[in-house]
């Protein structure tokens, strides 16, 4: 019989104990079940060096072993996107304050008339006008334009 | 490379010229898609200064070995598919070297000038394969390998280190399409550990080393039998210069609790793994690592004196300490609510210069000064994938080698890889290998 003693993930030392000829796969198996760890993610070895699982208990020369999982890392360092053309600038809304008053025109009988035609869409119905461009009408809800060919 | 990085490589330009040597050379490795794992262990070990110096003393070897051959050969009939085999690797290696220097190009921006002295180099450059197919020969005669891990990275860092230029960046095409067919678990693409890279490629230069001792001594021992049957006796395994840089010795001590027996073994360390608590320091992490222990419960000690399982207590000490102290963070925690385990950012400081004790007295200058020479860090949030990168020191300056980037970094950019103070903290960069090298007695 061979004594190992493992120093565990949890910085504890397991002792174990196998006959000479078993495979270090056998190891693998209880300390990962011991230390409820994936055998796969388990990494077992010496001071020295690591054991493959085909080796047998009683070639490796040490009795004092680490168990341990693996940080992987390997990925290509993420470039930076280098832009040849300046950024666009998005368009910004103009805030007009009162925008309201401009839609309706109260003559001096107290009769409203409205100055925007309101859009025909059955998305959108009476009550949605349509903004007054030079040359034409666009319905800012579904994107219907009107263009008035006189001009 | 590109754009991004031109100010800081101007930075070490600027340092260059004021204050690190001409014969140094920065050179970054490029990556192959998910082989950074194994660049920044490399840069590491490059920058360990004895350890390139043996890579470098064990090129010269090799050429000489080859001009030897040669200058023997021209009497033997070289057979032909060695010829073949002159053919294909002088082509795969100029083409690597091309790649190389493509990479190296953009990196440092090629103007004319020194084109010319690009084709000169690729010249020079072209007559080292031969070495490679020499020693191909005399396998099998003589023991030695045409090509192996240790070959490939002796290959690399001569080619590092007779670029004319002195910073840039190189392909180690060779060493990676090596590695990627002696060890089955870095054959794929797939992220990689870097301290299981490490301790592959220190152990796998052992085992080529002491082969190559072996042929050594056999071939002796056929010319002269008898005189040096002495040789054989007890070394199986001789001491390599991997064993000179790399190796220290650990006292592990078991007592017996019920008989007082204490059991003793000495046994040889590469590099020590060491458990990591939050907001703790290299010097009580490995404290705890050197802590009493008790075995009991399920892990009772077989003691041969009462010849049973009985209570016991271990302890580690060091016996003998290493020239290059190779420090390993297990940052790694098992999550069993999740069945799955998570990377530690954890926030372990290392000094600048370390001294360990925990030392048995009989060891060797046991107050020995030790000095951070190099860093692997590994960056991303989680232990599945991520990317590697290396701080290493050169002559007083700190220098990033981020794939084929090169950059200087100032000492107070080290405390950013120490990790994160707090759980889910935003840096995700931490110190996973550290390298520790001897100060020598006279600068301390």
């Amino acid at each position: 019989m061979v004594q190992l003693f493992v120093k565990s993930l949890h910085d504890k030392t397991l002792v174990f104990d196998f006959p000479a000829t078993t495979p270090v796969s056998e190891l693998r198996k209880q300390l990962a079940e011991s230390e409820r760890v994936p055998c796969t993610d388990l990494r077992v070895f010496s001071s020295v060096s690591d054991l493959a699982d085909e080796e047998y208990i009683g070639s490796i020369d040490s009795q004092f072993l680490f168990a341990s999982l693996r940080l992987k890392g390997g990925a290509k360092k993420k470039r930076k996107k280098s832009f040849t053309k300046p950024k666009k600038v998005k368009h910004k809304k103009k805030k007009v304050p009162l925008a309201v008053l401009k839609y309706y025109k109260v003559s001096d009988d107290g009769k409203v008339s409205r100055l925007r035609r309101s859009c025909p869409n059955p998305t959108c119905g009476p009550g949605v006008f349509m903004a007054a461009h030079r040359g034409r009408q666009y319905c800012g809800k579904c994107g219907l334009t009107y263009v008035s060919e006189g001009k | 490379m590109g754009v991004g990085s031109s100010t800081a490589s101007g930075k070490l330009e600027k340092a260059l010229e004021t204050e690190l040597p001409d014969d140094e050379r920065y050179f970054g490795l490029e990556n192959f898609g998910n082989t950074c794992y194994c660049s920044s262990v490399l840069q590491a070990l490059y920058f360990c200064k004895p350890f390139r110096e043996r890579v470098l003393a064990y090129k010269k070897e090799l050429l000489k070995r080859q001009q030897e051959l040669e200058s023997n050969g021209i009497s033997e009939p070289n057979p032909g598919s060695s010829m073949n085999g002159t053919a294909t690797n002088h082509v795969s290696s100029a083409y690597s070297f091309k790649n190389a220097f493509k990479g190296m190009g953009s990196a440092v921006g090629l103007n004319s000038k020194k084109s010319r002295g690009s084709s000169e180099e690729q010249r020079s450059e072209a007559m080292l394969p031969r070495s490679s197919v020499s020693t191909r020969i005399s396998k099998g005669s003589v023991g030695y390998d045409k090509e192996n891990l240790l070959t490939c990275l002796a290959d690399l860092f001569y080619q590092i280190n007779t670029q004319r230029k002195r910073i840039g960046s190189i392909a180690p095409k060779k060493f990676i399409e090596r590695l990627r067919k002696d060890n089955q678990l870095f054959s794929g693409c797939m992220h990689q550990d870097a301290h299981e890279f490490l301790n592959f490629i220190l152990n796998e230069i052992v085992e080529i080393l002491q082969r190559e001792e072996e042929a050594k001594k056999q071939k002796i021992t056929k010319k002269g039998r008898n005189s040096l049957d002495k040789t054989d006796e007890g070394s199986d395994s001789p001491r390599t210069w991997v064993h000179d840089l790399f190796e220290g010795l650990l006292t592990n001590e078991v007592r017996c609790l019920s008989c007082e027996n204490v059991t003793q073994r000495v046994e040889s360390f590469f590099d020590l793994s060491v458990d990591i608590d939050q907001n703790s320091s290299i010097t009580s992490c490995l404290r705890n690592f050197c802590s009493t222990e008790l075995l009991t419960k399920h892990d009772k000690f077989f003691c041969d004196a009462c010849c049973s399982l009985q209570e016991a207590e271990r302890s580690v000490r060091i016996k003998k300490l290493p020239y290059i102290l190779a420090l390993h963070l297990k940052r790694f925690k098992f999550m069993e609510q999740y069945q799955r385990y998570k990377k530690l950012s954890y926030r372990v400081v290392f000094p600048l210069q370390l001294r360990l004790f925990n030392v048995s007295e009989d060891a060797e200058d046991p107050d020995r000064l030790y000095s951070l020479v190099a860093v692997v860090i590994h960056v991303g949030s989680g232990p599945n994938h991520g990317h590697y990168v290396c701080l290493i020191k050169s002559y007083g300056r700190w220098i990033l080698f981020d794939d084929e980037c090169v950059e200087l970094k100032d000492e107070n950019d080290l405390e950013a890889v120490f990790g994160s103070s707090f759980e889910m903290g935003p840096s995700s960069d931490a110190g996973y290998i550290l390298f520790y090298e001897t100060v020598p007695v006279n600068m301390r």
